[in-house]
């Protein structure tokens, strides 16, 4: 492994988000949480996605942007973070400046007929009923095109002085993440009409929106993990209207090519430090090789904390969101 | 290398012997956790440490991880396929199946479908190809049908399943019969609820005579939708009811005193919610905890002379292994608490070594699987 390949130290730290700290990632980074109104933040299930969403929420709102934090789980796991009780499905005052969510398709559903459309009298009347809300609930892509058209509604529609600036949501993994963002032209080409079939061309056009809207894929710098994220990165370039915006691997152990001894002894807990210092090196060159299809997107690596105790301080970003590695694309 | 497997007691936890002896004495283990804890791999491990110390195993996995399948040398699929092992004690033996979302949904649809054309008619509809390869619920159904198939199948001694990355798993382990439990659940919400309702209600009415919902339904969605999908719940009906005729003894069996329920789970706070969360209605459905499989732990933290080697490492990693430590404890100690306030005192804790994922063949997992 080349450790050449690496630019800069692995020790690089800008601290945070101030104004001195525009060069590299970090700069970029700004950018996004600076200008766009959409991020989605996914990657391969259990490798720090929530976290990121909410250290990128208070980063953000520490900037002055009214945050919204979206999540869409059987139970919550953004809201006990800031150390609430679960908040469900109402948005609710997280932090200065941040509320949170937990949509459930349900409530979108509830709300796009007597909200978006108007119909209050058709979904107390008709379609609150049980029987119609679970033939609603089986309909294949009509949760994930509630979903999507929810979030669209709470970042273009809604009136301004109601509306939040940026919009991050913890969105589901990998594969599933693919079928929410395919499910706008799945609709489209399928036998539905009517109001739905018109709204999802709309959500469809919003989410294209490159300067408003954007992905944000969370790795480790695992082999197995990387070979995931090679595979998935052009998958969704391809099949997703939103584009790709940046790539965070998180969980960077410390690197032996960075000065961080392990000691000359031998001992298990040493072999293991190597190890995983290697095999981080490894497949952050084969990341850094893929990210390279993908021209101008932020890449930034973010440190293994060890362990993070909830809820997280309030500027618990200051620690997360400082660099590893620097390399833009 | 000793034949028997684990007779190295000095690298040996105190919870070494408390996870031997339920291997050697439980008939079902059920391996619970939350997603990307490592759950279908900490079922392989035990599979394979019970099947080295000599017992006839089962292992039934429902989350296909690839990897794991050719680790152990063998494919996806529902059929138990046999797992070379090197030098078990005498009469062990493991076999092994991978269940797959779409091929355990065909096979249900072939063998309860009233006629070899309605199942063809059912899998060319765009709306069970939807359904077969989206759907988990009855994935995790099957899992627990082929789970009763094998708890009674006299060729195993031991059969370990792991469950569902997710919670709702356990839903339909709650209810006193498995056709109840459906009735409540997502499964129910996916498929059955509709064709009762439509069965019930008649589809015509529901299309034709109450005017007021059908136009309700279709000013949404349109009436082609509509129609395909009553056609296609129509389809499922009969298959439906054969799914519940499987299915009812399960809860049983996994009352009985002889299957054991692990929870799994990995040292982070959130991972640990998960964990209590499940440990809590486990115990409401009067289901028994007896051990907690903790994944991800820093290696060599315990072994004689660690603090040493701790401080002579540099800072960034010397504090990175410290504030590992000391969270691994603490989640720990948590989950001990929780778990023994839910249920009798239940002490058996098995640490398993972070191996940044790293098995490729059957001889790392049996190293790995004699090393807790």
């Amino acid at each position: 492994m080349s450790e050449g390949s690496a630019r800069g130290p692995a020790h690089t730290t800008t601290g945070d988000l101030s104004p001195e700290a525009t060069e590299g990632s970090m700069g970029s980074l700004r950018g996004l949480l600076g200008t766009r109104k959409l991020l989605f933040v996914t990657g391969k299930g259990g490798i720090g996605k929530t976290l990121v969403s909410v250290a990128l929420a208070q980063a953000a709102a520490a900037t002055g942007r009214k945050v919204l934090l979206v999540e869409s789980s059987s139970r919550d796991q953004i809201a006990p973070l800031f150390g609430l009780d679960p908040v469900g499905h109402h948005e609710t005052e997280a932090a200065n400046g941040i509320r949170c969510i937990n949509l459930n398709a349900a409530g979108n559903f509830r709300e796009y007929i007597t909200k978006y459309l108007g119909q209050v009298k058709l979904f107390e009347t008709v379609l609150s009923h049980r029987v119609v809300q679970s033939f609603f609930s089986t309909i294949p892509g009509l949760a994930e095109a509630m979903m999507l058209g929810r979030l669209y509604y709470t970042c273009d529609v809604r009136n301004a002085d109601d509306r939040p600036d940026l919009v991050i949501c913890d969105s589901p993994a990998s594969g599933h993440f693919l079928s929410l963002m395919t499910t706008p032209d799945a609709i489209v080409g399928s036998g539905l009409a009517g109001p739905i079939l018109r709204d999802t061309g709309k959500v469809r056009d919003f989410l294209r929106r490159k300067q408003d809207v954007g992905i944000i894929y969370v790795c480790t710098p695992e082999p197995l993990v990387v070979s995931e994220a090679v595979e998935f990165l052009p998958e969704i370039q391809e099949k997703s209207p939103a584009v790709l915006c940046g790539v965070i691997v998180n969980r960077i152990p410390p690197l032996a090519s960075s000065g961080s001894g392990f000691g000359a002894g031998d001992s298990v807990l040493v072999d293991y430090l190597r190890e995983r210092s290697a095999k981080a090196q490894a497949a952050l060159d084969q990341l850094r090789v893929s990210i390279k299809k993908f021209p101008g997107i932020m890449f930034m690596g973010l440190r293994d904390l060890g362990f993070v105790d909830d809820p997280l301080p309030a500027d618990f970003y200051r620690t997360f969101l400082t660099e590893e590695i620097l390399d833009q694309g | 290398m000793s034949s028997a497997g684990f007779a190295n007691q000095s690298q040996q936890q105190p919870g070494a012997s408390e996870i031997d002896a339920l291997l050697r004495n439980k008939n079902i283990i059920v391996m619970v956790g939350a997603g990307g804890v490592g759950k279908t791999t900490s079922s392989a491990l035990l599979a394979i440490r019970a099947a080295m110390s000599g017992r006839r195993v089962a292992l039934l996995s429902i989350d296909p991880a690839k990897r794991l399948a050719s680790a152990l040398g063998i494919g996806l699929g529902h059929e138990m396929n046999a797992v070379a092992l090197k030098n078990p004690a005498p009469g062990g033996s493991l076999h092994a199946a991978m269940l797959d979302q779409k091929a355990v949904f065909d096979r249900m649809v072939r063998t309860h479908a009233p006629s070899d054309k309605i199942a063809e008619r059912i899998m060319r509809d765009p709306l069970y190809r939807s359904a077969s390869t989206n759907l988990s619920g009855p994935l995790e159904y099957m899992a627990l049908a082929r789970l009763q198939e094998l708890a009674s199948d006299p060729a195993f001694d031991l059969v370990v399943v792991d469950t569902p990355p997710d919670t709702h798993a356990l839903d339909f382990l709650k209810r006193p019969n498995v056709l109840a439990g459906f009735m409540e659940n997502r499964v129910m919400m996916w498929i059955i609820k509709p064709v009762l309702a439509m069965g019930k209600l008649g589809i015509g009415k529901i299309l034709g005579a109450s005017e007021k919902l059908a136009g309700g339904v279709a000013s949404v969605t349109g009436f082609g939708a509509l129609r395909s999908f009553g056609e296609f719940l129509l389809l499922m009906q009969e298959v439906i009811e054969g799914f519940h005729k499987t299915g009812e003894q399960v809860v049983a069996t996994l009352q009985h005193k002889k299957t054991a329920f692990i929870l799994v789970a990995v040292p982070t706070r959130a991972a640990e919610r998960s964990a209590v969360f499940l440990a809590d209605q486990l115990a409401d459905m009067d289901y028994r905890v007896d051990g907690l499989v903790i994944n991800r732990c820093m290696p060599g933290t315990s072994q004689a002379g660690a603090g040493g080697v701790i401080d002579s490492l540099a800072p960034r990693a010397r504090d990175f292994v410290k504030v590992r430590m000391s969270g691994e404890e603490k989640v720990i100690q948590n989950l001990l608490k929780n778990l023994s306030s839910s249920r009798k005192k239940s002490r058996l804790v098995v640490k398993i070594d972070d191996q940044g994922a790293d098995f490729h063949d059957m001889g790392s997992l049996t190293r790995l699987a004699r090393s807790f």
